[in-house]
C-alpha cells in the first residue's frame, strides 16, 4: 500500500506542471504560470525569512489621502465623514462606492454596489494581455502610494478572472450568455521566490470595455530578518502534505496544482512583525463516481510549510500543527 | 383520513411556528440556520479535513457568528441523514417545514454535483449514496418562507444549458437568491474565514457583493455564482445586483415570486475568482 501510495505521490507531483498548465484558460495565463512555476521555491537550499513591517496607528486615514490624491478614488464620492470601524478595518461609504482599508492602511478594497450594470456580447471580451496592460497602467499611475517595490522585488502579472452573466425566460424563449468584464491580478516576487498565499496581491475590476470599476490590494512592507531558513525537498514537502488517494469505494483526491515560495497569510490574519517563510500550497480536487453516474465533488486548499526548521506562526494553521506534532519550531 | 388528519396537524404546526417567529420578529432581522459536516457517514465520501484540522464546521461557526447577534439562530445541525428536511413535503409531519423554510437564510455545506439525466443540480447527505435532488425541493413557500440559499457546494449553480431545468423548481416556492458555485469552490486554509466574510457583509453590502467579497481568494479556484428571478429583466438584474439583505428578509420589498411569477431567471457567474 505504501509503495502504491508513493507511486501516486510521485505521479502527482509530475502531473503538477502540465496540471497547472491544463487548467489554465489562456496562453498568458499558461505563461504566467510556467514563469511562477519556474521560479516557484522547489529545489532551493533556504531561503531568507521576511517579517512585515509594523505601521503607526491612524495609517487607514493617511492611505485615504493618498488613494484620493493619486486620483484612485472616484472623483464623485465624498468619504471624509463617512467612517466607520469593521471587523476587518475602517470602511468609508460614500453613495454607493465602499472603500475598505485595513487599520495598518497597507490593505484596502473599493467597491460600488451595484453588481453589474451592463455586459456585452462574448466576442467583445478582451485578451487577457490587453486587459493586464490596463490593469497595470493603473496600479502604477493610481496604486503607486499603496503598491510599493522595495530593492529586490518585483510585481509580476499572475492572470486574469472573467465575469459572466446568463439570463433565460421561464417560457425558454430567451437563454442568453454575456462576457460582463474581468478582473486582473498582481503579485510580488522578492529575490525572485514568489510570495503566496493572500498577501502581496493586488487586483484591479474592469468592465467589458476596459474602464475600472474597482480595486483590491494588500500589500505590505517586508524586512529582511536575517534569519537563513534551510528548505525540505521537494519529496520530503510532500510527505507533509495531503496526499493523493484513489479509495476502493471511489473517492479519489488529486493534487491539482502546487506552487511554492514565502507565505503571507494576508491582513486579515498577519501578525504585525510576523514571519514570512517558505511554504509550498496545495491545491486538491475530491471526487466521488458511482455506478449510477452521480458524481460529486469538492475541493481544497493547504498551506504546507517547507522549512526544515519552523518559525511558530500563531496566524498559520498547519504549522501550527506540525510543531504540536513534533516539528522543531524555534520562536521568532 | 390519515392524510386528512395528518393535515389539520401540519397546519396547526404551521401556525405555532409562525406564531412564534412573529412574537420575536421585532427584535431580529432575519432567522438563520446551517446544515454541515466535516465527514461523511462510513467515509461514503472524501473529508473536510487535512493534518492541521477540519473545516466544514469550522467556516460554518464563522458563518453562524457573523450572523449573531443581529438574526436569531434557528439551527446549527449537522447534514441531514436522507435529505428530508430539503425535500417538498417529505419531512415527518411538518413536509419541509422542519428545515429549509423554517429561516430565511439557510447555509448548506456539503459536496456538490449535477445529474444531467435529471437535471438537476444535487447535494450529497450524511447517509452512504444518499442525494438530495434541485428537482424535488420547492423552496420559499412555507413556515418563515426562505428567501436566500446558501450552497457551499461544488457545481450546484453550474452555468451551462441546463441551467434553469435544475433551478426552476427551487425557485417556484418563491426563493428570492441563492448563491453557490458554478464549478469549484474551495476549502482549507485561506477559505476558513468565508462563513464569517459572507454574514459580516450580509449586513453591510448587497447580497452580491457579500458573496463575491467571501469567495474572493488569492488563488484563482472559487467559480463563484449567483441567481435571482425577476417578473421582468430589469427587476430580475436588479434583484441579482443591488438586492440588499434587509430587504430580502422583508415580504413586502422584493416580494417573493412564485408559480411561475418570478419569469425571468438571471445569473452572475464568476471564474476562478
Amino acid at each position: 500500500m505504501r509503495t502504491l501510495l508513493r507511486a501516486i505521490v510521485v505521479f502527482a507531483i509530475s502531473c503538477v506542471l502540465s496540471k497547472s498548465f491544463a487548467l489554465a484558460k489562456s496562453s498568458s495565463q499558461r505563461d504566467a504560470l510556467l514563469e511562477r512555476s519556474a521560479a516557484s521555491g522547489v529545489g532551493i537550499a533556504e531561503v531568507t525569512v521576511l517579517r512585515t513591517k509594523r505601521s503607526s496607528t491612524g495609517a487607514a486615514n493617511a492611505t485615504l489621502q493618498s488613494l484620493g490624491a493619486a486620483g484612485a478614488l472616484p472623483a464623485s464620492a465624498y468619504w471624509a465623514n463617512a467612517q466607520r470601524q469593521t471587523g476587518h478595518g475602517v470602511a468609508f461609504d460614500s453613495g454607493r462606492w465602499h472603500l475598505l482599508l485595513s487599520d495598518d492602511g497597507r490593505a484596502g478594497k473599493l467597491n460600488h454596489d451595484e453588481g453589474v450594470s451592463d455586459c456585452a456580447e462574448l466576442g467583445e471580451k478582451r485578451s487577457d494581455v490587453e486587459m493586464a496592460s490596463i490593469g497595470e497602467a493603473f496600479v502604477l499611475e493610481k496604486l503607486q502610494s499603496v503598491v510599493q517595490l522595495a530593492v529586490g522585488e518585483q510585481i509580476v502579472f499572475n492572470g486574469a478572472k472573467h465575469q459572466y452573466r446568463r439570463s433565460a425566460s421561464l417560457d425558454g424563449r430567451v437563454n442568453r450568455l454575456e462576457y460582463c468584464g474581468s478582473t486582473v491580478e498582481f503579485g510580488r516576487r522578492v529575490a525572485g521566490l514568489a510570495i503566496v498565499g493572500p498577501g502581496s496581491k493586488v487586483r484591479i475590476d474592469l468592465d467589458f470595455r476596459g474602464s475600472v470599476t474597482g480595486f483590491v490590494f494588500d500589500w505590505p512592507q517586508y524586512v529582511e530578518t536575517g534569519v537563513k531558513q534551510a528548505v525540505l525537498n521537494l519529496g520530503d514537502i510532500n510527505a507533509r502534505a495531503p496526499q493523493s488517494e484513489i479509495s476502493a469505494s471511489g473517492n479519489w483526491s488529486v493534487v491539482a496544482r502546487m506552487e511554492c515560495g514565502l507565505f503571507d497569510p494576508g491582513y486579515k490574519r498577519r501578525i504585525a512583525g510576523g514571519p514570512i517563510q517558505s511554504a509550498c500550497v496545495y491545491h486538491m480536487r475530491h471526487r466521488k463516481v458511482d455506478s449510477t453516474g452521480q458524481n460529486t465533488e469538492s475541493a481544497s486548499i493547504h498551506v504546507v510549510p517547507a522549512g526544515v526548521t519552523l518559525i511558530k506562526d500563531p496566524s498559520w494553521r498547519y504549522l501550527q500543527a506540525l510543531c504540536t506534532h513534533g516539528a522543531v519550531c524555534l520562536d521568532q | 383520513m390519515r392524510t386528512k388528519r395528518i393535515g389539520i396537524l401540519q397546519l396547526a404546526a404551521t401556525v405555532s411556528l409562525l406564531l412564534a417567529v412573529e412574537s420575536n420578529a421585532s427584535a431580529t432581522l432575519g432567522w438563520y440556520g446551517a446544515y454541515a459536516t466535516d465527514s461523511y457517514s462510513g467515509g461514503w465520501l472524501p473529508e473536510f479535513c487535512d493534518f492541521a484540522g477540519c473545516y466544514g464546521w469550522d467556516t460554518t461557526y464563522g458563518f453562524l457568528d457573523g450572523m449573531y447577534p443581529n438574526n436569531e439562530q434557528v439551527f446549527a445541525s449537522g447534514l441531514p441523514s436522507t435529505g428530508a428536511p430539503l425535500v417538498e413535503g417529505h419531512g415527518w409531519m411538518f413536509g419541509d417545514l422542519v428545515g429549509a423554510d423554517l429561516v430565511d437564510v439557510l447555509w448548506l455545506w456539503t459536496h456538490g454535483g449535477v445529474d444531467n439525466g435529471i437535471p438537476a443540480s444535487q447535494w450529497s447527505m450524511w447517509n452512504p449514496n444518499v442525494m438530495v435532488n434541485s428537482s424535488d425541493m420547492r423552496l420559499g413557500d412555507d413556515a418563515k418562507h426562505l428567501k436566500l440559499f446558501v450552497s457551499y457546494a461544488c457545481h450546484t449553480l453550474q452555468n451551462d444549458e441546463y441551467w434553469m431545468d435544475r433551478l426552476v423548481p427551487i425557485f417556484e416556492g418563491g426563493l428570492k437568491i441563492m448563491v453557490g458555485s458554478h464549478d469549484i469552490i474551495n476549502w482549507g486554509e485561506t477559505m476558513d474565514e468565508a462563513g464569517w466574510e459572507f454574514a459580516v457583509g450580509l449586513q453591510e453590502t448587497t447580497i452580491y457583493n457579500a458573496w463575491h467579497g467571501a469567495l474572493e481568494d488569492w488563488w484563482f479556484d472559487n467559480d463563484g455564482a449567483i441567481i435571482a428571478t425577476g417578473v421582468s429583466w430589469g427587476d430580475c438584474f436588479d434583484r441579482l445586483n443591488s438586492a440588499t439583505y434587509s430587504q430580502i428578509v422583508s415580504d413586502t420589498q422584493r416580494p417573493p415570486l412564485r408559480n411561475g411569477a418570478g419569469w425571468a431567471y438571471c445569473g452572475a457567474f464568476w471564474d476562478n475568482l
